[in-house]
């Protein structure tokens, strides 16, 4: 939009400067033309030379003219090219600006946001590392307290085993069952109750 | 017509097997009764005869008995072996006769109906296992050498 406002600008500078220029040749040959005419009329019809001179007087302030008008139109053409420039400069410099503001934010909330997610993920990471660690733990803490029930267990039993068949070998046919009827009969007694109620269904 | 009604078993009765041991002896000798009367033309009398008993049923019947007093007998052993409770006792050896009526004695005090199954199983050393329809109460050596050793080993674990 800037460039084609300068555009604009440089085509109707140059129509003006050409209607100047064409009006400065204008006025000169006018100018030049009526002096001439009172030559002739104050002096009778010009002589060869005198035409030639003002001929070349003519011709050079001409030059001069367009001259001075090329300047003249060439500075103004600059003074408003600068003045454009500066203008669209100033409009970029404040678009570049808004623009600039407006990336940094958005840059800023996707850098904020990246950071969030980042953070949240870490989060999530270490909760489920921590969770894991625990169940980790927690099942190894079974299996070994499993593994050494389990290894009591084979102990108890291999003792067990060890002892009651040393000590079927040892009493075999030494304990008379005779002799163990005081001694069931007291623990009979003793679990009278308990017999009682579930045979009676008490 | 005599009307036998047992109070409690005989002591000497230990187990279902016994029962049925003496139904079936009873049915035998009703049905050979039976034959011989309806030959007759003559139903079951009240009169006493010397019925010879085995050994097994002389504890029910002291003096003579009737062939009512037999047929009432099986009935009410039919019951009793319905619905009589049943408890299981584990000893390590064979009990002789006297133990196994001292057992028995015992329980029977506790109900006059009771069937006692005696087991045997040497593993448990001594003492005996009582099984109940509810629970099983183990009262045997074995038990209380168990209950050391696991003690042993769970001083052993703490250490």
């Amino acid at each position: 939009m800037n460039t084609l406002q300068i555009s604009n600008l440089n085509i109707e500078q140059w129509i003006l400067s050409m209607i100047i220029i064409l009006g400065i040749i204008l006025a000169f040959y006018c100018i030049l033309k009526m002096d001439f005419k009172k030559d002739i009329k104050a002096t009778g019809a010009p002589k060869p030379k005198d035409i030639d001179i003002s001929a070349n007087q003519l011709k050079k302030a001409s030059e001069e003219a367009l001259y001075k008008a090329t300047e003249q139109m060439t500075s103004a053409y600059r003074l408003n090219f600068e003045k454009q420039l500066k203008e669209n400069m100033v409009q970029l410099n404040n678009l570049f600006k808004i623009n600039s503001d407006k990336i940094t934010n958005e840059f800023g909330q996707s850098l904020s946001n990246f950071h969030n997610q980042t953070r949240d993920m870490i989060t999530s990471s270490q909760n489920k590392i921590d969770g894991y660690s625990k169940n980790l733990e927690s099942e190894i803490n079974e299996s070994v307290s499993s593994r050494k029930k389990e290894a009591i267990e084979a102990v108890d039993n291999k003792i067990n085993k060890i002892l009651m068949a040393y000590l079927n070998n040892s009493l075999e046919g030494s304990i008379d069952l005779s002799d163990q009827q005081d001694y069931i009969l007291e623990k009979l007694e003793k679990n009278k109750i308990t017999i009682s109620r579930d045979i009676n269904n008490v | 017509m005599s009307n036998y009604k047992m109070k409690a078993l005989p002591k000497q009765i230990t187990n279902l097997a016994q029962i049925y041991q003496i139904i079936g002896y009873i049915d035998n000798s009703l049905s050979s009764k039976l034959k011989a009367e309806t030959s007759l033309k003559a139903g079951l009398n009240n009169k006493f005869e010397q019925i010879e008993l085995p050994e097994i049923m002389q504890s029910f019947f002291s003096d003579k008995i009737s062939w009512f007093d037999l047929a009432n007998l099986r009935k009410q052993l039919d019951e009793i072996a319905k619905t009589a409770p049943v408890v299981t006792i584990t000893l390590s050896d064979i009990p002789n006769a006297e133990f196994k009526m001292k057992v028995t004695s015992w329980f029977r005090s506790i109900n006059p109906f009771i069937l006692v199954e005696i087991m045997v199983d040497e593993l448990i050393i001594g003492g005996c296992i009582i099984k109940t329809e509810r629970r099983e109460i183990d009262l045997s050596i074995r038990k209380s050498l168990k209950s050391f050793t696991g003690n042993l080993l769970e001083t052993i674990d703490n250490v």
